[in-house]
């Protein structure tokens, strides 16, 4: 059951010499209660199509799709600002620095209170007294804070990371979403910190049935939390498909290479391999190619990959490329 | 990759020049600046234009394509009977000049000042000799200018002098902010180490890297000095009789507002247009300098 | 905190006494200078000036001191008004115009105000003057009260002294006087706290604290309200002090243009007549004030938005 459906999603971006496409035609869409994976190196455009998603982006950026279906309605015909009061109660975003997504000059408590849609308001007149209070104090036990009364006075600039983020989980609970949009929440923090940010998203997954989007620069430990990963290069999909089918047997010369940057902590020897890491960057978005975006930097490429653009290929999942491994 | 489809490398000045003319207001700006210029600082050499004859038989006489004017007096004349047109290019010639001198003394010696106190390790005395100018940093530059042309007699270097002083620490302040920043960046720390002196260092690391600040500084202090200049003139303490300057010839002609004369505008509109063209030309060097930073507009 | 608080005062103290040897060296160079009393005549000069002892006033025969509490206050209600209205409609309107940034409406705005501005304070004045009180009759021309009316002298500021009197036609009349000046003194600092105020608040729209009340549903206002307004402010009060600075040379000149009797005149006249006593009063009382003031918003600045709480925009 698709909770999400985008078909034909293209982002370009406003500069001085014009419009620069940066994603076209993407085909994008999330089923309940699954974590979908948006894995890609910087820059590629991942935190674009993650704020296209929840309408929060600059307007700076041209958004333009055929078709978006939020849990079976049609909200295509909608302006932006129908749009974001739509997606406001029904998609919470977490992003990448946590203190930075909190307002330096509010307590934490006021954020939080601001932040209670008036929807959980609740029924019964006796529960009404200091009801936010309590929500409060429920939620930030829910996310796993013994002390709230400390974190609640504190101002964000206090707080550490791993804290903020945790208190941004915690606001995301509160509006009791159906979609969470994770636009790389944990990259800044250690492996142990990241252990229990993760674990806090899967359990919101597991429990309350929300769906999520996880953005991510590498598929190290994250990889075990996903059902699918679409693999982004150069504001395309290069690769989607099942985790387990991606990380054993990657049709992508992308993913194959993104796989081989994993570290290896346990092997003793070195990892000889016929893919050795590429030098340079994907394209500059003002002068496309001509071809397939990886061009010379593929390892497998050939003459045929510089001239057309290759085709996309459906099987469990799809992927494009000309010349694809392990098929 | 970038550049492979151009088949020639621009300098400096052409690609400057290439983003400056992308707003067409900072073109016009430029256009009047210098249209103004010219008539103010070239005219006069190739024409007779004499501000100082005073002939009381032609008081107050229209412009010339009103009922009663003459061609011989373009603009008319003022109260005493002198030339309206020469007085005002002669005055703007004053005011824009002593503007400009005042400036770019301030400038030289606030920059020199900014520079020595950013490199200066020593950090009571570069925050004594900062904290110093605080004082005129606070104090509003009509403050400074009374102090000055008390102690010296009202005339129009002594205001030139006393602009400058008020001009002195912005200089300073922004210069010391831009070393600053400068200073801690890795590559001076590398040349530091290879063993430069810190002349060498001054000469060809910082100056070049904060030319950008100094400039669009320069430009908002000018449109400042030539406002200053002209609010003295106002005052009566600046420019003294007979000598023409456009802030003084706005309060002589104050009287004649009651009886619809042209003569008190115009002064006016001059320095306003002066001050808006110098303020748009400003703003559009600032925005092709910091072009490469976050572009906020 | 307090050791920046400390920190500051030792600097007011040290500025203070440069003050005093500025001053010092004025006197002397415009009454007599005898080399060897030089010490004891500057600790006497100090000390009665600290003391308020002022001296008299050449143009008058008055003590400096009753010229003082005359004049000071009118200029000091001229500015308070001023900066009130110009911080209020400049703030307002540049938090709304940085949140629409990308109209094409607000830009041009922008432009035609950074022109409009460009003129100078008291030509504007007198074109306010012909248009609004002698062509159209709506304002008076000049003077703080009309001549009719019997304001006696309290604290010296028309305003105060006039609301003492509890007669609505004093108030109404000064009011009438008080409308033109204020809004023409308005302009310049309403526009650059516009400039200000949308550059800020265009920087802190893009931030993540934003995007993410955003996507919880808030309206525009909301979001000014709440969260943009104040987080402008750390960035602002350094340059309030250079507006408070061109706000007070601005007031000396429509203090001439509107014969507004206040500093302006007082200065300008003790200029004319090389009233000495009245020079350096006026001189040390206005830079002790400007002095303060700049501490003190250094000072609120700290305490109310302290490193940690603060957004620091590169403006």
């Amino acid at each position: 059951m698709a909770l999400i459906e985008i078909k034909n999603l293209s982002i370009s971006l406003k500069t001085p010499n014009g419009l620069v496409p940066i994603c076209k035609n993407l085909d994008f869409s999330v089923n309940e209660g699954e974590i979908v994976g948006l894995i890609g190196t910087s820059g590629a455009g991942k935190t674009l199509i993650c704020k296209a998603i929840a309408g929060i982006h600059s307007r700076d950026l041209e958004i333009s799709f055929d078709r978006y279906r939020f849990d079976n309605i049609d909200i295509t015909g909608k302006d932006l600002p129908q749009r974001r009061k739509f997606l406001s109660e029904r998609v919470a975003i977490m992003l990448q620095n946590g203190t930075r997504s909190l307002d330096p000059l509010m307590t934490i408590r006021e954020q939080m209170t601001e932040n209670l849609p008036n929807s959980a308001r609740p029924r019964k007149l006796w529960k009404r007294f200091f009801w936010k209070k309590r929500e409060i104090d429920i939620l930030l036990h829910k996310v796993g804070f013994k002390d709230t009364k400390a974190i609640l006075n504190a101002y964000p600039g206090e707080l550490s990371d791993v804290q903020c983020q945790k208190v941004n989980i915690a606001m995301a609970l509160g509006r009791k979403p159906r979609l969470l949009i994770a636009d790389d929440p944990v990259s800044t923090m250690t492996a142990l910190s990241q252990l229990q940010i993760l674990r806090l998203i899967d359990s919101l997954n597991q429990n309350n049935h929300v769906s999520v989007i996880y953005v991510s620069n590498d598929l190290g430990q994250i990889a075990r939390l996903m059902d699918r990963i679409n693999m982004i290069y150069y504001g395309e999909i290069v690769e989607q498909g099942p985790t387990e089918q991606i990380l054993k047997n990657p049709h992508h010369p992308f993913t194959k290479i993104m796989l081989d940057a994993i570290p290896d902590m346990g092997a003793g020897s070195r990892r000889k391999s016929f893919f050795k890491a590429p030098g340079g960057d994907h394209p500059d978005f003002q002068h496309p190619p001509v071809g397939c975006p990886l061009g010379s930097r593929c390892p497998c490429a050939d003459r045929e990959c510089n001239i057309k653009p290759p085709q996309t290929r459906v099987k469990n999942g799809f992927y494009c490329c000309h010349f694809p491994l392990n098929t | 990759m970038k550049y492979q489809n151009y088949d020639k490398v621009l300098s400096d000045r052409q690609i400057f020049w290439h983003f400056y003319k992308k707003s067409t207001a900072d073109v016009i700006g430029l256009i009047v600046l210098f249209l103004i210029l010219t008539v103010i600082f070239v005219i006069p050499y190739f024409v007779n234009m004499d501000p100082y004859t005073q002939d009381i038989t032609k008081r107050l006489l229209p412009p010339s394509w009103v009922d009663g004017g003459e061609l011989r007096h373009f603009l008319g004349t003022d109260e005493f009977g002198r030339d309206f047109l020469s007085r005002l290019l002669h005055g703007g010639a004053n005011t824009i000049s002593y503007a400009f001198l005042a400036t770019i003394s301030a400038a030289v010696a606030g920059i020199a000042l900014g520079i020595m106190t950013g490199i200066d390790r020593h950090h009571v005395r570069s925050s004594l000799v900062r904290h110093s100018f605080d004082i005129i940093f606070a104090a509003p530059s009509i403050l400074i200018v009374f102090v000055v042309v008390s102690i010296l007699s009202p005339t129009l270097p002594h205001t030139a002098l006393a602009i400058a002083i008020s001009l002195l620490p912005r200089f300073i302040h922004t210069t010391y902010n831009a070393v600053k920043h400068e200073i801690v960046k890795d590559y001076i720390k590398a040349n530091n180490l290879d063993g430069s002196s810190y002349l060498r260092l001054t000469m060809e690391c910082i100056v070049p890297n904060i030319l950008s600040v100094i400039t669009i500084n320069f430009w908002e202090a000018f449109a400042v000095a030539v406002l200053d200049i002209s609010a003295i003139g106002y005052l009566g303490l600046g420019a003294q009789a007979p000598e023409p300057e456009w802030g003084s010839m706005l309060i002589s002609g104050m009287d004649l507002i009651y009886i619809g004369n042209s003569k008190a505008i115009i002064p006016g509109i001059a320095i306003g247009i002066t001050i808006a063209a110098i303020s748009q030309v400003g703003h559009g060097i600032g925005r092709v300098l910091t072009m490469g930073e976050k572009k906020w507009l | 905190m307090l050791k920046f608080i400390a920190r500051r005062i030792l600097i007011l103290l040290f500025v203070f006494f440069v003050l005093t040897i500025i001053l010092f060296w004025m006197h002397i160079r415009l009454t007599e200078f005898d080399a060897e009393r030089l010490v004891r005549d500057y600790l006497y000069f100090t000390g009665s000036i600290v003391r308020g002892n002022f001296g008299i006033s050449t143009g008058s025969k008055l003590p400096v001191i009753y010229e003082l509490k005359m004049y000071l206050p009118s200029t000091l209600e001229l500015i308070f008004f001023s900066f009130v209205l110009s911080f209020a409609v400049g703030t307002v309107t540049g938090i709304a115009a940085g949140l629409n940034h990308h109209s094409v409406f607000l830009k041009g705005v922008t432009a035609v105000l950074r022109l409009t501005t460009s003129f100078p304070v008291f030509w504007l004045g007198q074109m306010m003057i012909t248009i609004f009180a002698v062509e159209l009759k709506l304002v008076p021309t000049s003077g703080n009260i009309s001549l009719f009316c019997e304001v006696p002298l309290v604290t010296g500021s028309i305003f105060i002294d006039s609301l003492l009197t509890m007669d609505p036609e004093n108030i109404k009349s000064m009011l009438n006087h008080l409308v033109l000046p204020v809004i023409v003194l308005s302009f310049m600092p309403a526009t650059q706290f516009y400039l200000l105020a949308r550059r800020a608040s265009f920087t802190i729209s893009e931030m993540d604290f934003i995007r993410m009340a955003i996507s919880r549903g808030q309206s525009q206002f909301f979001l000014a309200r709440k969260h943009i307004f104040l987080n402008i402010i750390p960035s602002i009060l350094p340059k309030i002090k250079i507006i408070l600075c061109n706000l007070f040379s601005a007031t000396i000149l429509v203090e001439v243009v509107f014969e507004w009797p206040g500093t302006g005149i007082w200065i300008s006249t003790a200029v004319e007549h090389s009233d000495n006593a009245v020079l350096e009063t006026a001189i040390f009382v206005l830079a002790i004030i400007f002095l303060l003031t700049n501490t003190l918003i250094d000072i609120m600045g700290e305490v109310f938005f302290p490193e940690k709480r603060r957004i620091n925009l590169n403006i």
